[in-house]
């Protein structure tokens, strides 16, 4: 029976694999998306599990990881808007939500009504000073975020460190939530007029998700094939 | 946390699917006018999406978060017609649309309407509403925007009304309804009309489209292979589903 249980549990970890896959190629075309992580090579220990007799199938599943984002830089891309801000190295935007401060890599700002720096869906971006309010003219921000209107510096960008990564939770409108200290100089710089793009590998994601479909196969044959045999036994026994 | 199931991969494949689609619309849009005066190319913006976070509370994966209008300047070219006028800088001529709502828009190829009102090609009126009246033998807009006219047998210019340019606080937010054409949303901010400023209108020019078909084709192209991508994950789920199924029976 225990072999039921641990290629059942095998299904369910692909399951959510596929799902963390789908996830990763769905935002490969969005800006600042942070790959989500999969411990391919617990992967394989969870495969060896079909086979072992003695695996524990409760410790079965996905495994929870360290760092469950992969926060590595994605590619630059030149877009030449005043409003779009890459950023290379450790830094995040700070944003202000109705749930407390967040963190992006998604640069591509816009204004709200009043003129106000905001993401794409509308939240406040954080300059040193709080929110940021830029007056009409051309705006010019320097890598170390700080913005000037034609020549006057209006603000500062208030970038962030995320302290420990394996506090990174996604909330979703390309935000994170995780433990952060203010950035110092030197870990990051802006890029006004670019893009980061997701760091999403897609051929890698594609032979992955073909993998897990076979994993998922297998471990579906098992099943079958035990269930049979345990049904057959009932068969046997009631002949006696 | 809910048993894993194979239609949450489904539903990540279908959002990928339909935010793919929305950008394709959107880089058809902007390849179709390539030759519409003043028009500016929208950019779809994506966002991750989390269960529960849209009006569809299952839809997850990925979601377009705004199409944003690029605010490009175009190419300001003579035509030495004098109905043509060309915006430089940011602004906006008025025009009153069919259902009684204002438009804006950069399409400074203006045409003498029924009755001399000056109208754009589809027919809308300037707002406010401008017209060369019957006595004039010969009519100029200048770069002050103003319309002059001269009467026959006179050598004098009469002013006879004037465009206006509108601007936004956050233009990059107003939505194309067609042939150039914008009209506002929530996030534009209140609109602002005046005379142009010196030097703003260029008259007998025209401001060229901002589409880069080179541009569009790659966007495209990457829309595209976003698009089948998701097609094999909503294949994968489906075939997962499938091989589940059978351990019903």
């Amino acid at each position: 029976m225990r072999g039921v249980y641990s290629a059942s549990s095998v299904m369910l970890a692909c399951i959510d694999y596929q799902a963390l896959i789908a996830k990763n190629l769905a935002n490969a075309n969005t800006p600042g998306y942070k790959a989500e992580r999969l411990r391919f090579d617990d992967f394989e220990t969870l495969l060896l599990g079909l086979t072992a007799a003695d695996a524990d199938p409760v410790g079965l599943g996905v495994a929870p990881l360290d760092a469950p984002v992969d926060l590595s830089q994605g590619p630059l891309k030149e877009t030449e808007r005043s409003l779009d801000l890459a950023i290379t190295g450790a830094g995040f935007l700070t944003v202000q939500t109705p749930d407390g401060i967040r963190l992006t890599r998604d640069g591509g700002l816009g204004l709200s009504e009043t003129r106000e720096l905001v993401t794409a869906s509308g939240y406040r971006v954080l300059g040193e000073n709080g929110p940021v309010v830029l007056p009409e003219g051309d705006i010019t921000i320097r890598d170390d975020g700080a913005i000037f209107v034609g020549e006057a510096q209006v603000a500062r960008l208030a970038l962030a460190v995320v302290d420990d990564e394996s506090t990174v939770t996604k909330v979703g409108e390309n935000l994170i939530e995780a433990t952060s200290r203010p950035a110092g100089p030197g870990d990051y710089a802006l890029h006004q007029g670019y893009l980061e793009g997701a760091n999403v590998n897609l051929g890698d994601s594609v032979a992955k998700m073909m993998a897990v479909m076979r994993t998922f196969e297998a471990a579906q044959r098992v099943v079958v094939s035990q269930a049979e045999t345990v049904d057959s036994a009932v068969l046997e026994v009631g002949k006696v | 946390m809910a048993t894993p199931s194979a239609m949450m991969v489904f539903r990540i494949g279908a959002s990928s699917l339909s935010a793919q689609e929305r950008a394709i619309e959107v880089i058809s849009n902007n390849i179709a006018n390539v030759n519409t005066h003043g028009f500016d190319r929208g950019r779809v913006e994506f966002q991750e999406l989390l269960a529960g976070q849209s009006s569809d509370q299952e839809a997850t994966g990925v979601a377009v978060a705004a199409v944003r209008t690029m605010l490009r300047q175009g190419v300001v070219r003579g035509t030495g017609r004098s109905l043509d006028l060309a915006i430089q800088g940011e602004g906006y001529f008025q025009v009153s649309l069919p259902d009684g709502t204002t438009g804006y828009t950069r399409n400074g190829s203006f045409q003498r309407g029924p009755g001399g009102r000056i109208t754009t090609t589809d027919g809308y009126g300037l707002t406010p509403d401008l017209t060369i009246p019957p006595e004039a033998q010969d009519f100029a807009i200048g770069s002050d925007g103003l319309l002059t006219i001269r009467t026959a047998g006179s050598t004098e210019w009469v002013v006879v009304g004037g465009v206006q340019v509108a601007r936004f606080p956050n233009p990059e937010s107003l939505n194309h309804v067609g042939h150039g054409v914008y009209v506002p949303s929530d996030a534009t901010g209140p609109v602002q009309a005046a005379p142009p400023a010196e030097g703003q209108l260029v008259p007998a020019a025209l401001e060229e489209s901002t589409v880069e078909v080179g541009e569009e084709m790659t966007d495209l192209i990457v829309a595209q292979r976003i698009y089948s991508l998701g097609v094999k994950v909503v294949q994968t789920a489906d075939e997962m589903q499938r091989l589940a199924n059978q351990l019903l029976g």
